[in-house]
């Protein structure tokens, strides 16, 4: 990963060091990879147990909007320096997208 | 393939073999300058001949179709085909080196882009030969478009659409460029100013162009098809059309802006030797520029029976982007206060773009106020308004932009004398021709009308109007003739040519090394070149020592994609006719050829080659520099 | 200093301009003589913003003058002059000031766009289904424009008449492409869409539609095709009185007096060659009780008292007959051309006798 510059000289150092950020990094994968199960399985349930759908569909999506993050943040490395540019774009995106939705489904009725 | 054929004398031939397959942003640069002025010309011939028929009253210089053909064509031209091209020459010729990069990040895909971009405007003006050209407008409302006969709208829809793809692939380009490959010490805010401009107006692409996609896509479904998005019948939406429309066609007019801003912001400061005043708000107000033209679009629409909760926010909305504007003129005037100004040709079409463009952005504010709208809005009012920012603000940026940046792309001078010349004709038959329109929306003349009555005051400002085209013409003429006399001419001008060059293009070589730089410059502030110059230096200091360059070889391949898919179009836009059971397999034959191409790029592997440090160390020795 | 001289030059020309165009155009046109509440609204909000634009306008010209004119460089003058990063306190200023002007606008803004939206009143309903307020349902096709009154159930063509000094509301809609709905003179536009229907309200004040000698220009406003710039229509702006006489006179053009033979033998001779020809789609009764999608041509119930022939021709019989003899081209594109095969000269002078006779007015 050339994110993780070694900035000392002495190689068995830098090897610790990388070393333990990788269980690290490991470690988060396994629990966040852990937790999107469970939410999907909860997912599954909240629709299998037959609550109202005005519950069940914010819910859902809202697990769902979870789980894009998980993704992008542990299993894409947005967590990790140097993702500035792409982090900027997609929050822009989303700002406007969201803008544009609510604008249709507020003050234009078509 | 190694290829260091630069210093190869090439035949005709094979100079055309090299254009027709080149990967250089340098010479793609070349291509959108001689395409999108080549557009530029079609749309000024389109625009004589709407003058010329709207001279006098109940004219028939032209016919009422034929009329409507010419203005939607003049106005689709102009936008798609000339303005952006030409503002993609700029962007693909000046960047990359202001940014001490070697070529943009993704060579083969900005080659891919400008071919896709020739092809769709080689597609939609074949419609002049093939039936007859669009006649909806450039905006091609729904219930017109889809109601027009012949396949006139088809070559519209196609053709931008494939012209649209090579849009949205250079702003991409352009992103990943800017973000991942400039030289050490650039920080963001060391980045000159073009090339801020250049990174917003590439988002604005990236988010833009595809509203306008889905757009065109329901069109063509719609009208090839038998889809029903736009049907009222089928129970479809023509709103929904302009919607999507002005959602691309609001930040497009910011896309087209935006670079010619940062012309201007390039030029003030070389002519009077004065740092930009406030660069940090420069940056700020074009950030915000961007963002904010994605959240007025319905301003277009204020007759369309919103509401007025829709349209009082859009009104206000649309009143905000006066602000960073503003900031943005102001900023420009301070910093020629207390400069040594010197009155070049590119110097005078930025002091003539100051008071142009600002008649045009109040106006714009004058129409923000959504009660004054439903007086301006499709009237002759609307046309002065962006005639004068599109005139006043992009081409004359692009006219002084051209002059500017001439030595940089030819390494030739184009001449001053003509240049004052071109300059005062265009400039006076820019003012003739839109200021009076002004009066003539506001006494009642609708816009796009094919002729319109005597008797109604409208003949006078009219007539006016027209004289004023025919000295735009003969000013663009004479930039002609300036533009062929320079380069038979050819007399190399030599690195730095206007002398107080700030930025790093400027520090190369003239004419430019193919590979740019032959060490990446460290870069030490704003304005970097500069710097280096107070300091009494000639060159910049190299960030690197000399290594193996590694370059990417030229490919045939975005020739034969983008060939491809405009094979396909004709299939696409015929199938349905009678007689015409060719059409099925034309468009499968061009798709084939398309992904064909695109498989085989997968596929074969293709490392580029590299010129080893010894070349380049003899080079030094071979009047590199002069 | 050539480009000190192009810029004089320019400012005279406007100057100039600007005098003598203001408060320009016809009175039956112009959107700078507004002849309405609707209009002056528009007006003054027009008004404002120029003001204030011109302002900022002059502001910066002066400044930009100034600043091209002082540093010019002196010939052989080669010091850099000092580099100044920017000031935090112009930023500021230059700003705010902006932000004070847009606010001194936005506010009158917001208020007109409410006030012109509000067209409550046309939807009470009393219980007959008559509203109070005088309404017309506004009807746009290639390339004319139908016009119902709907309380006083009468259908009419290409003339708007309608009373001075009071609101009259408009519901608008297109049958077939998407049209616009703009009386200059009288207020702002409305686009005639297909799938909805859009109202507005306008008003025509008495003095100034005397001033206008009581007749205004409409227009269309969007493209439409390839008349789109001969889809003129004409208003009559009558006092009440007046008005309620048309009114009345129009209700009286009922089936039987329809069927009547004109005096006249030509016009009764073009009376046969309209109804064999013509009838099926032109209506010459003003309760016109065909449902919209049969009404495809205009109603000619008072052709003889319209002021133009097809919204753009003399109104006299020579044009009449012109238009009627081959009207693909006076109008491109209309959707009458071929409907009605060869007239030969006789028919012609007979149904233009005959239209001409359609008067409910002396």
């Amino acid at each position: 990963m050339a994110n993780l510059h070694p900035n000392s000289g002495d190689p068995k150092v830098t090897y610790e060091y990388r070393r333990k950020k990788h269980a690290e990094e490991m470690r988060m994968q396994v629990v966040t990879f852990t937790m999107m199960i469970f939410f999907t399985v909860i997912a599954f349930a909240a629709v299998g147990a037959g609550f109202s759908k005005w519950f069940i569909v914010p819910f859902v999506l809202l697990l769902a909007v979870v789980q894009v993050i998980f993704q992008l943040y542990y299993f894409m490395h947005m967590s990790h320096k140097g993702h500035e540019a792409p982090q900027l774009f997609m929050y822009s995106g989303m700002l406007v997208a969201f803008l544009t939705i609510l604008t249709f489904v507020t003050i234009i009725w078509w | 393939m190694s290829s260091i054929a630069h210093t190869q004398k090439r035949g005709f031939a094979g100079t055309v073999w090299d254009y027709l397959t080149t990967v250089d942003h340098k010479k793609i640069a070349i291509l959108y300058l001689l395409a999108g002025g080549f557009f530029f010309i079609v749309g000024g011939i389109e625009a004589m001949m709407i003058r010329i028929q709207l001279a006098v009253p109940n004219n028939d210089f032209v016919s009422a179709g034929l009329f409507n053909e010419i203005i939607t064509m003049h106005g689709t031209t102009m936008i798609f085909l000339a303005a952006m091209p030409l503002l993609f020459a700029f962007m693909n010729a000046v960047m990359p080196l202001q940014i001490g990069a070697r070529d943009v990040a993704f060579p083969f895909i900005n080659a891919l882009g400008f071919w896709l971009f020739f092809f769709g405007g080689l597609f939609l003006n074949l419609s002049w030969f093939l039936g007859g050209a669009p006649d909806a407008g450039w905006t091609s409302y729904a219930s017109l478009s889809l109601a027009s006969e012949g396949h006139g709208i088809d070559f519209y829809a196609l053709g931008l659409q494939i012209s649209g793809f090579g849009t949205l692939m250079g702003g991409i380009n352009f992103l990943v460029t800017i973000i991942n490959m400039r030289a050490p010490g650039m920080t963001y805010m060391r980045m000159p100013l073009f090339t801020w401009t250049t990174f917003v107006a590439s988002a604005l692409i990236l988010f833009a162009f595809p509203p306008l996609t889905v757009g065109l896509f329901m069109l063509i479904f719609d009208r090839m098809f038998g889809s029903g998005f736009f049907d009222v019948a089928m129970g479809g939406n023509t709103i929904i059309w302009e919607h999507f429309f002005w959602i691309f066609g609001h930040p497009e007019v910011y896309i087209l802006v935006l670079p010619a801003f940062g012309i201007f912001s390039e030029i003030f400061p070389t002519f009077a030797r004065k740092r930009l005043f406030g660069y940090s708000s420069m940056v700020f107000a074009t950030v915000l520029i961007g963002f904010l033209g994605f959240m007025v679009w319905a301003h277009h629409m204020f007759t369309t029976g919103l509401g007025p909760i829709a349209n009082a926010i859009f009104a206000v909305a649309t009143m905000a982007i006066a602000v960073p504007t503003g900031i943005k003129i102001f900023n420009w005037i301070m910093t020629i206060w207390g400069g040594s100004i010197q009155f070049t040709v590119p110097m005078l079409y930025a002091v003539a773009f100051i008071p142009s463009f600002v008649m045009g952005g109040v106006t714009g504010v004058m129409q923000a106020a959504a009660p004054a709208d439903y007086q301006f809005h499709d009237t002759y009012f609307i046309v002065a308004h962006f005639h004068y920012v599109i005139v006043g603000g992009i081409v004359l940026g692009l006219l002084g932009g051209a002059h500017f940046y001439w030595p940089l792309m030819f390494g030739t001078m184009l001449s001053e004398k003509l240049g004052k010349i071109t300059f005062v004709l265009f400039l006076t038959g820019f003012h003739l021709t839109f200021f009076i329109q002004h009066f003539l929306g506001l006494m009642g003349m609708p816009r796009r009308v094919w002729t319109f009555l005597p008797g109604q005051g409208l003949e006078a400002g009219n007539l006016i109007s027209s004289i004023g085209a025919a000295f735009m013409a003969v000013g663009i003429i004479i930039m002609l003739v300036n533009v062929v006399i320079t380069q038979k001419k050819n007399i190399q001008v030599g690195r730095d040519p206007w002398k107080d060059g700030r930025t790093l293009e400027w520090s190369l070589p003239s004419p430019t090394p193919f590979y740019n730089f032959k060490q990446l410059p460290l870069v030490r502030g704003l304005d970097p070149f500069w710097i280096e110059k107070m300091e009494g230096k000639t060159e910049m200091t190299p960030a690197e020592p000399i290594g193996d360059i590694h370059m990417p070889n030229n490919s045939f391949v975005p020739f034969v994609i983008s060939l491809g898919l405009f094979i396909a179009a004709f299939g696409a836009m015929y199938h349905a006719d009678e007689g015409k059971g060719w059409a099925i397999p034309v468009l499968i034959i061009g798709m084939l050829v398309t992904f064909g191409a695109m498989l085989y790029r997968s596929i074969k592997d293709d490392h580029g080659y590299h010129i080893h440090k010894e070349d380049l160390l003899d080079d030094a020795g071979k009047g590199g520099t002069h | 200093m050539k480009q000190k001289l192009t810029k004089w030059r320019l400012f005279t020309v406007f100057g100039l301009m600007a005098l003598v165009l203001s408060g320009c155009g016809e009175p039956f046109l112009s959107t700078l003589i507004p002849a309405g509440e609707a209009g002056q609204t528009a007006y003054d909000l027009m008004m404002l913003s120029t003001w204030i634009m011109v302002g900022v306008v002059i502001v910066v010209s002066i400044l930009f003058a100034v600043a091209v004119i002082k540093f010019r460089r002196k010939k052989g003058d080669t010091t850099i002059p000092k580099q100044v990063e920017g000031s935090h306190i112009l930023e500021i200023v230059w700003t705010v000031i902006p932000i004070l002007l847009l606010i001194i606008l936005t506010i009158p803004t917001v208020i007109a766009t409410f006030d012109l939206a509000d067209t409550k009143a046309m939807d009470k309903k009393n219980e007959d289904g008559t509203t109070d307020v005088m309404v017309v349902n506004v009807r746009a096709n290639l390339y004319w424009w139908e016009f119902e009154y709907p309380n006083q159930k009468i259908i009419t063509s290409q003339d708007l008449v309608v009373p001075t000094g009071q609101k009259v509301y408009f519901n608008v809609k297109a049958t077939d492409v998407k049209h616009s709905f703009w009386i200059p003179a009288a207020g702002g536009k409305i686009d005639t869409n297909v799938e909805n229907v859009n109202q507005i309200w306008l008003e025509f004040d008495n003095e100034k539609a005397a001033e206008a000698d009581n007749l205004f220009y409409g227009k269309c406003a969007e493209l439409c095709g390839p008349s789109h710039a001969l889809m003129d229509f004409k208003v009559r702006a009558l006092p009440q009185g007046e008005f309620d006489q048309w009114v009345t006179a129009m209700q009286a053009v009922d089936a039987e007096a329809a069927e009547a033979a004109p005096t006249n033998p030509t016009a009764a001779a073009g009376q046969e060659v309209f109804n064999q020809k013509c009838l099926s789609c032109h209506a010459v009764t003003t309760a016109d009780a065909r449902p919209e999608a049969a009404r495809t041509a205009p109603n000619l119930a008072n052709f003889g008292d319209r002021e133009m022939v097809a919204g753009i021709l003399e109104h006299d019989e020579e044009e009449l007959k012109k238009w009627i003899a081959n009207p693909e081209q006076y109008k491109p594109g209309n959707k009458m051309t071929g409907t009605y095969g060869e007239l030969s000269d006789q028919e012609l002078d007979q149904l233009a006798a005959y239209l001409m006779s359609l008067k409910v007015e002396q």
